[in-house]
């Protein structure tokens, strides 16, 4: 028990019974303590974002448990889990409503999991706390309050879907790929502040990303999905000590296969840093 | 032609009351609903027999008002429970409000004759049916606006608003969206049903064949108000389809005047908002300014 976070079993497979049968999760089992931050690397198609989606309900699993601080959330409904399971998005714009302003937005974050009534949304007294947050940022947001947030750049609203996703803070915060879509300067901001959120708030977080370096250098436990399955599973001292090399070869060590190419493996980015 | 003009002013005004209904469902839940079709005679019908078992035309409104968002409370179960895509659930409400329309009006026609309308009772103080047409939709306007206003900055407005704009960051949330949906699907039927109401003591009968067009009237209204203001703010929003609502009347009226026969003017419609949607396509210039 006391874990914040416990999986048994999940499996998933999607067009169960047609000729395009995947079985995308095989078997797996997963623990989160308090606090922790995970990374988790793989190839494409490894089944990332089936774990994330099963996680937070956006996809049922077919076997298996999902448990969160005790409580099995397997089959509860994605907008009751919300309130404990926060997410952000690879594509910057599903994390926000663009028509909305980023005041709109924030005060929906900041209900999240409360009742809607008939009374104002945005009240005149989360105004400075809404500026205070942004204002960390150091994006220039705490005086862009009205503005849609569609007139964002990516980097802005991603760093506001982040400070939405922590307002109510949530049992667990699951990042897909959130910088992937970034260019690198804002990709390394976002980033940035990931870890800044994570760590002041002692965020137990999930975080998936195609980027092997951005894997080793935050977190405390890094962990490899492979054909629906976990076959890295690596924390503490060793962790920090991994490199980008150790990584790819612990990789051919766990799939046993020599074969595999380091591109099945690593995005472009990671392979020009090599 | 000052009379036309004061005719087309009236129309469009109390048109508009339908416009900002179907605002409410084609723009802030993004789904073009079909239901209007049905809700719009709805409210024609309901306000139409309550006023001939005698109640008085100002009740009688705002009960037809109400029937427009149990009507919508109903197309919102079938599009979220039920989970049959919006067109479809528009679709089924159409046909299945004429035959529930129907049975309210008795038969296909109520004429208001001898029964005391809001017009009426308006025109005992401008003096004129058209001003008293003119001052009705005024007032039902500005009553519409102030609550589309309010409402969709309380929270649950926000949410619905969110629902609608982004149904995955709604989600994650969350915002019960199938609640959302619902109720945004009463809101705008509520605001068709009571512009129904209007309008058949306006024309002086309840039809049951009044509601064919509604939708394109709805959406013409919208997008010519969006090409000439842009999208801003609730308030402007709002306004600017109101002024669509009027410019179409006009356009209409316009057409009339020229002697195109009456038969032909749906017709006419259906080709004119074919236009304005694809003219935007066309010239480039205008299209930033529709956003869906
Ligand atoms: N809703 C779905 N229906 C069918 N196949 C899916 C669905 N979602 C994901 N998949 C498939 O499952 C596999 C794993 O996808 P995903 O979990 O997104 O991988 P990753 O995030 O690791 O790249 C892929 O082959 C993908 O095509
Ligand atoms: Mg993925």
């Amino acid at each position: 028990m006391n874990q914040t976070l416990s999986i048994v079993g999940l499996q998933k497979t999607f067009e169960r019974g047609q000729a395009l049968e995947k079985q995308v999760l095989k078997q797996v089992s997963l623990t989160l303590a308090p606090g922790e931050f995970i990374s988790v690397i793989g190839s494409n198609g490894a089944g990332k974002s089936t774990l994330i989606n099963c996680i937070a309900g956006a996809v049922t699993a077919d076997n298996g448990t999902i448990r969160l601080d005790g409580e099995d959330i397997t089959k509860k409904r994605t907008d009751l889990r919300a309130k404990d399971v926060a997410r952000v998005f690879q594509d910057p714009k599903l994390g926000t409503a663009g028509h909305l302003s980023v005041e709109e937005n924030l005060a929906i974050a900041d209900r999240r999991g409360q009742k809607n009534r008939f009374k104002r949304g945005v009240h005149g007294s989360d105004l400075a706390r809404f500026r205070e947050k942004l204002a960390v940022l150091d994006l220039g947001l705490e005086s862009r309050l009205h503005a849609p947030a569609d007139t964002l750049s990516g980097g802005q609203r991603q760093a506001l879907t982040l400070i939405m996703a922590t307002m109510q803070r949530p049992k667990l915060l699951l990042l897909d790929e959130h910088t992937a879509a970034l260019d690198p300067k804002a990709s390394m901001m976002v980033m940035q502040l990931t870890e800044q959120l994570v760590r002041e708030m002692k965020q137990t977080t999930m975080m998936i990303t195609h980027n092997m370096e951005n894997a080793i250098r935050y977190g405390d436990r890094l962990i490899m999905l492979h054909d629906g399955e976990i076959v890295i599973d690596v924390r503490g001292e060793a962790k920090k000590r991994l490199t980008v090399a150790e990584l790819v070869d612990r990789f051919r060590h766990a799939t046993g296969d020599a074969v595999v190419s380091d591109r099945q493996v690593l995005s472009g980015e990671a392979l020009a840093a090599m | 032609m000052g009379s036309i003009a004061l005719s087309s002013l009236s129309q469009g005004l109390l048109w508009a009351v339908m416009a900002i209904g179907v605002y409410v469902t084609f723009r802030i839940l993004n789904t073009a609903d079909l239901s209007a079709e049905g809700t719009f005679p709805l409210g024609a019908a309901v306000a139409a027999s309550l006023m001939a078992a005698g109640w008085p035309a100002l009740p009688a409104t705002l009960i037809a008002w109400g029937a427009g968002m149990l009507a919508g409370l109903v197309a919102g179960f079938v599009h979220t429970k039920m989970k049959i895509p919006g067109l479809f659930t528009g679709i089924l409400m159409l046909t299945g409000l004429y035959s529930v329309n129907l049975r309210i009006l008795g038969r296909p026609n109520i004429p208001f004759i001898g029964l005391e309308t809001l017009m009426q009772r308006a025109a005992a103080v401008t003096g004129g049916r058209l001003t008293a047409a003119v001052a009705v939709g005024l007032i039902a306007l500005t009553l519409v606006i102030f609550l589309f206003v309010w409402f969709f900055q309380t929270e649950v407005g926000l949410a619905i608003r969110a629902t609608g704009n982004n149904q995955t960051m709604a989600e994650a949330n969350a915002i019960h969206i199938d609640r959302m949906k619902m109720i945004g699907y009463m809101i705008g039927n509520g605001f068709i049903a009571l512009s129904g109401a209007l309008i058949a003591q306006n024309n002086g009968y309840a039809d049951i064949g009044m509601g064919i067009g509604t939708i394109v009237i709805g959406l013409a209204s919208i997008i010519v108000g969006e090409v000439l203001f842009g999208r801003r703010g609730f308030v402007m929003s709002l306004i600017a389809v109101t002024i669509g609502s009027i410019v179409y009347r006009l356009v209409i009226d316009a057409v009339l005047a020229l002697g195109v026969d009456p038969q032909d003017i749906k017709l006419f419609s259906a080709v004119m908002l074919a236009v304005i949607l694809w003219l935007p396509n066309r010239f480039g210039t205008l299209k930033g300014r529709i956003r869906t």
